[in-house]
């Protein structure tokens, strides 16, 4: 039994479909990073998991319960957003002392150590707060609680790149010293894919991939060099649908990225005709994959 | 991959929550109780001004007669407890329950016990403070000016008027929760149902021949304290019920 079961998941608001067709599971003491382009579902996924949300069609498992409106699953996640709220009339280093009674497992040292890294004002109220600090005391409640299951949506809205930094290299380091199942939503992958285990990739409602990070990094392979020798040898060779981008960079060159697994076999050969044969990063593979259309921008502009 | 420290579930007794929850919320919410504070002292200089007087008089006497009213007390206090219901049931003040530990039951039950609190609390206070406007009338006298009807209550009287003020205080609490909850699910019946309300409470409108003279009667007219009790009860279960199944209806979090 995994820690979350999702099976044919579907979520409508009015006639917008949010979610569809999804079906994945998580298992428990993992890191996830759930990752997705705008209006992706990231947000709708994570608070139907958290039980805020009702699936419209569909089930959702988290402990083999319904999470919906659920007090067992309330009482062991936590979810961690840019619409937590507190109460004005306690200080920010109250609300600590405050939501520490909610968690069995709270550590208020880390709390503590955190608040002060990050150079809070113990007195400052939470809706004053900055954007950026209001993410980091959002994100410190979220590490100190240490909630079996913990959802972070977009933890590092306003954040600066250091402070980012910082916040992943905590999380990091708190869920190896005590393990549990994190699932953490952003668009851009860039400094997350070094704490994440896995990738559960969506785009437009429904699921892309779900694999480890080792298997996206070889999910794909890029190829740059002679426009004519890549289109003769693997180009001709390949399905539509196994190209994952292709993108002439200068006059008679072409870099064109496809899935490994449906190479032709030899296509190491390439490398006699000088052309290179490169890894593709994971957050560039996951633009390519959730891309609207091959091509790009820049067709938009072509057609006009 | 087990490991020693790896963080385990956690039994959630509903009990549990809804008394923290409860805490948690006085403790936040604390401030209101000294807008109640300030806005009573207000009204303490309201009443402290007499609202009606006749004087007649002849050759060798003259009376003057003012009338003194401890209303302020209770519609401020009133109006303070619609405004706090009313936050207490918004969107943005529930989201402070489900940014910890919650469901919607253990949200409701805290926020019932909250309004019950804090009708006490304000049914003491008012009371209270209309015994401190004696007092100060009574410093207040001039020579040969006195004070009608004492200046002390009877411990009795002073129960009595907690626990109607209570009531009523409750049963308004109730009725502004029920209008935040339908405003929640629909802004246009939300808005609907106050004014609804607020024309069929004080008999402004009549429905074909039925007449409703006047719902508040329903309540203010009754002279037995047991009869009165269990009319206010009775509705404020009603009225909360009623938000709660209305709650039950939507998403926990929108």
């Amino acid at each position: 039994m995994s820690f979350i079961e999702v099976h044919d998941l579907k979520k409508t608001y009015g006639n917008i479909q949010a979610i569809h067709d999804l079906s994945f599971a998580i298992e428990e003491n993992t890191i996830t990073g759930l990752i997705g382009r705008n209006g992706a579902g990231k947000t709708t996924l994570l608070r139907m998991i958290a039980g805020h949300l009702k699936p419209t069609q569909g089930e959702i498992k988290v402990l083999a319960r319904d999470p919906f409106d659920d007090l067992a699953v309330a009482g062991n996640m936590i979810f961690v957003d840019d619409t937590m709220v507190f109460p004005d009339s306690l200080t920010l280093v109250n609300i600590l002392k405050e939501a520490a009674a909610f968690y069995p497992y709270w550590d208020s040292r880390i709390a503590d150590g955190l608040f002060d890294y990050f150079r809070l004002n113990p007195q400052q109220r939470h809706g004053n707060l900055s954007k950026g600090s209001k993410s980091i005391f959002n994100a410190i409640i979220g590490i100190a609680s240490r909630c079996p299951l913990t959802l972070m949506d977009e933890p590092t809205t306003g954040m600066d790149s250091a402070v980012r930094k910082d916040f992943y290299r905590a999380l990091l380091k708190d869920y190896i010293d005590h393990p549990r199942t994190v699932i953490l939503s952003s668009h851009l992958l860039g400094e997350l894919e070094d704490i994440l285990e896995d990738i559960l990739l969506l785009d437009q409602g429904t699921k892309r991939a779900h694999r480890s990070i080792l298997e996206m990094k070889e999910y794909a392979l890029g190829f740059r060099g002679n426009a004519q020798v890549i289109r003769e040898k693997l180009l001709c060779r390949l399905e539509e649908e196994e190209i994952l981008y292709q993108e002439e960079f200068a006059k008679g060159s072409l870099y064109l990225v496809a899935e490994t697994e449906h190479l032709p076999e030899g296509y190491e050969k390439l490398r006699q005709h000088e052309v290179e044969i490169v890894p593709v990063g994971i957050d560039d593979l996951c633009i390519y994959l959730t891309a609207g259309k091959k091509g790009g921008i820049d067709d938009v502009f072509k057609r006009g | 991959m087990m490991s020693l420290n790896e963080v385990k579930l956690s039994s959630v007794r509903f009990k549990d929550i809804v008394l923290k929850q409860y805490l948690y919320k006085l403790k936040g919410h604390s401030g209101w109780i000294h807008s109640l504070i300030l806005i009573q002292l207000i009204s303490l200089l309201f009443s402290m001004s007499p609202m009606g007087g006749m004087s007649s008089g002849g050759d060798s006497f003259h009376i003057n007669i003012n009338t003194y009213t401890g209303d302020a007390f209770l519609v401020l206090t009133m109006i303070w407890m619609a405004v706090m219901t009313s936050f207490l049931g918004s969107q943005a003040y529930r989201s402070i329950d489900f940014s910890l530990v919650s469901n919607r039951i253990t949200s409701y039950v805290s926020n019932a016990a909250l309004i019950l609190t804090f009708a006490v609390y304000a049914g003491i206070t008012g009371t209270l403070m209309s015994l401190l406007q004696r007092m100060v009338l009574v410093k207040s006298l001039g020579e040969s000016e006195f004070i009608f009807g004492g200046v002390q209550m009877a411990p009795w009287d002073i129960l009595l008027s907690i626990f109607v003020a209570t009531l009523y205080l409750l049963l308004l609490a109730s009725v502004t929760y029920l209008i935040q909850m339908v405003s929640a699910l629909n802004k246009a019946a939300g808005i609907a149902l106050g004014v609804f309300i607020l024309a069929f409470g004080f008999g402004w409108i009549r429905i074909f021949e039925f007449k409703v003279e006047n719902v508040l009667l329903f309540y203010t007219a009754e002279s037995s304290l047991g009869l009165f009790a269990l009319k206010v009860i009775g509705s404020v279960v009603l009225l909360l019920g009623l938000s709660m199944l209305i709650s039950g209806r939507m998403e926990v979090k929108r």
